[in-house]
């Protein structure tokens, strides 16, 4: 009897533990069930996107979210967004994989992305055309997003990054130096600050997506767009002695000092970390780190200037290096679905959006000129908005125009490998080898 | 005499606690600074002011309370879920003598060999068609159906080792076999029970993989997720802030191992000594 009674209240109480989670399951399981107003008279529309966890920007875009559920009380929004980008690309790929591709999704274009354009990316350019009080406000930023061979616009910009170079004035005052406007005057640059104690421009590869933006960098300013459109065409080498030469820049600048002793096993955390203490007199760094930069004791203090430019070639001292991330929008949606998706596509890229981002972050740069009143945005903002005006073109890295999905890869873990002991003969053979191998 | 040969006894002790306790007060120390003085100060040095404030953005804007509640909501379940099932499977594979036994035992211990990054797609795939996403029920099972392979390993392992005619005897006293597994076989395989099922607890306690894929809802978010709320888009993150989330997030872990330590102690050297 003691038993059977036992076996009883083991039972009831693994019904009502099934009972209560099936009803939290059910509960956060709605977001699935009124798929496709399937369930009620609410339109899902899934956003998958980086912006999600506890900075400035993400909580503006979460906000935006929720005005935009509270204006549109028919739409339903499901905000998958994750901020890690390995947990966003496994996430993002499975979802393709197993053809649940959410209605909006945030990626950076080139020419990676030209098979998600292929297959399940909608042509946004008839949205574009139909709407120009909307498409007309945005920079001329949808270049990754449009191929040569494929008809079409596949993504609106939502957010546009570039690069630039952050300094201390109080250290350069203290070394008695002037922020360098040549690639020359960068070595130069070791001794003064050597004396009190820091290092001109400290540089963390761990990530190893800093050594990329490094060779870029120095790409854009030796050769301009030139050298990317040989490289991509095979005319040209990443061993050849152009790309060799740059190659070599990195290892000298290594070797003499710029970048620091500690370029392999320094995050980016650590770099600005280092920068905000006045160990670094100089950051390269883009311009999503403004927001952690001006809420720094030391905003006031920062300055930004363009890369230094070779002073041999002149020519290309306005190129910057500067990428967008974009929205894509799913083709296999149609009906009050796709309406639902391109409203919200629209509130999320306007220029009130973009405000709104502006304003909640004290300042940043957006893909659509943004007016703020000036005593609203913050010190480094403003440093940087001067920096940029002196530029005339923006390009992306020489390997997003590149159809060569892995070279990405290979180049920032070749210059890693580099800056960790090998020659830069080496690094730059590793490089081709990987173009020679996918021909 | 005595106290003198101990004497390296003691010194060892304190040197071993000295390290296993060092990354904890490391952690704790950082919870309480920001970035500057994480990377610049010593390792060694208090923080120049005590950022309490960290604890409260990792309870505000990570949500890790929720998240320790999810994660239990996910661990617990799965757990018990995971040690029911082995626990059943072990007393077939171990006590009764079926041809498919070798071949059975195989099947289970084949699951401990696949990787987990090679089943994402297919179950997204199902969970997709069955519009499971973000659902707990399924979370639970999943995560209790995963650990199961190491849990009938260690189980079936160590419930071979317990004499038969126990089994024998019970029967003859009028034992159905539910009753001979969890009255009499059970009990005695407590330490390999106890270790699956600690070492399932923080295997799903601490998952990453199938909450980033599975749950869009952030107020399903396991703990994993909400300590990854400080890392901003570009890989800058907010270290003070995420110490003082690792910080919440194991305090339950090490109420957990303290409740069970014994069992725990005990498990881990189960099977190392045949009596």
């Amino acid at each position: 009897m003691k038993v059977m009674k036992k076996t009883h209240w083991t039972l009831s109480l693994l019904l009502i533990c099934s009972l209560v989670l099936s009803a939290c399951g059910s509960s956060g399981g709605s977001d699935s069930s009124s798929n496709g107003g399937k369930g009620g008279k609410k339109t899902q529309v899934r956003i998958m996107t980086r912006l999600s966890g506890s900075d400035l920007k993400s909580k503006a875009f979460n906000e935006l979210l929720d005005k935009f559920k509270k204006e549109n009380p028919d739409i339903e929004v499901v905000n998958e967004s994750v901020n890690d980008e390995t947990s966003y690309n496994n996430k993002f790929k499975t979802a393709v994989a197993t053809g649940n591709v959410p209605n909006i999704w945030m990626n950076y274009g080139g020419q990676s992305f030209k098979v998600y354009a292929e297959n399940i990316a909608m042509d946004l350019q008839p949205v574009l055309d139909e709407d120009k009080a909307w498409s007309g406000a945005f920079k001329p930023l949808f270049s990754g997003w449009q191929y040569s061979d494929i008809q079409g616009t596949f993504a609106v910009p939502m957010e546009d990054s570039s690069v630039a170079i952050y300094y201390n004035k109080d250290l350069f005052k203290k070394a008695g130096v002037e922020p360098p406007k040549t690639i020359e005057e960068m070595t130069a640059l070791v001794e003064p600050f050597k004396k009190i104690g820091a290092v001109p421009m400290l540089m963390g590869d761990k990530e190893n997506f800093r050594g990329g933006h490094l060779i870029n960098n120095l790409s854009f300013k030796r050769f301009g767009f030139q050298k990317t459109e040989d490289l991509i065409s095979r005319k040209a080498k990443w061993n050849d002695p152009d790309m060799f030469q740059l190659f070599q820049l990195m290892k000298d600048w290594q070797s003499a000092g710029v970048l620091g002793d500690n370029i392999v096993t320094l995050d980016s955390n650590g770099t600005t970390a280092q920068f905000l203490a006045g160990k670094s007199a100089m950051l390269f760094e883009g311009n999503w780190a403004i927001s952690q930069l001006s809420s720094s004791d030391m905003a006031d203090q920062i300055g930004v200037i363009p890369f230094p430019y070779f002073a041999d070639h002149p020519e290309n001292k306005d190129v910057w290096f500067g990428t967008a991330g974009g929205y894509s929008v799913s083709k296999s949606i149609s009906g009050a679905e796709k309406d639902a998706t391109i409203k919200l596509l629209k509130y999320l890229t306007n220029e009130d959006a973009f405000k709104y981002f502006a304003q909640a972050t004290k300042g940043g740069t957006y893909p659509v000129n943004v007016e703020l009143d000036s005593s609203q945005i913050d010190p480094v903002t403003k440093e940087y908005m001067e920096a940029q005006k002196s530029a005339k073109t923006f390009l992306s890295e020489i390997e997003t125009y590149d159809n060569i999905p892995s070279l990405q890869d290979k180049l920032r873990s070749e210059i890693q490998g580099m800056f960790a002991g090998a020659s830069p003969q080496q690094t730059a053979d590793n490089v081709q080898k990987v173009v020679d191998s996918n021909h | 005499m005595i106290k003198l040969k101990r004497t390296p006894v003691y010194v060892f002790s304190v040197i071993a606690a000295v390290i296993f306790l060092y990354p904890l007060l490391y952690s704790f120390f950082s919870s309480l600074k920001d970035n500057v003085e994480i990377y610049n100060n010593s390792v060694f040095s208090l923080p120049d002011v005590w950022r309490w404030n960290n604890y409260k953005m990792a309870l505000v804007d990570a949500k890790i309370s929720r998240a320790i509640l999810n994660s239990f909501i996910y661990a617990i379940p799965g757990t018990f879920l995971c040690l029911v099932l082995s626990l059943m499977i072990a007393f077939v594979l171990s006590r009764y003598k079926l041809r498919m036994n070798g071949f059975l035992y195989n099947y289970f211990a084949i699951g401990l060999m696949i990787p987990v990054f090679s089943l994402m797609i297919p179950i997204s795939k199902v969970v997709g068609a069955l519009h499971l996403f973000n659902s707990y029920p399924l979370m639970i099972v999943l995560y209790g159906v995963f650990e199961m392979p190491l849990a009938i390993f260690l189980i079936t392992g160590y419930m071979k080792g317990i004499s038969k005619e126990l089994d024998e005897s019970a029967i003859i006293d009028g034992c159905g076999p539910i009753r001979l597994l969890f009255q009499i076989i059970a009990p005695l395989t407590m330490p390999a029970v106890s270790t699956a099922g600690i070492l399932s607890f923080f295997d799903i306690y601490n998952d990453l993989v199938w909450n980033v894929i599975l749950i869009s809802d952030q107020n399903m978010n396991n703990i994993s997720m909400a300590l990854m709320s400080f890392v901003g888009q570009q890989g800058s993150s907010q270290l003070g802030p995420t110490f003082a989330g690792i910080m919440l997030t194991i305090v339950p872990t090490i109420v957990v191992y303290l409740l069970f330590q014994e069992k725990v102690e005990k498990g881990l050297s189960a099977g190392a000594v045949k009596e």
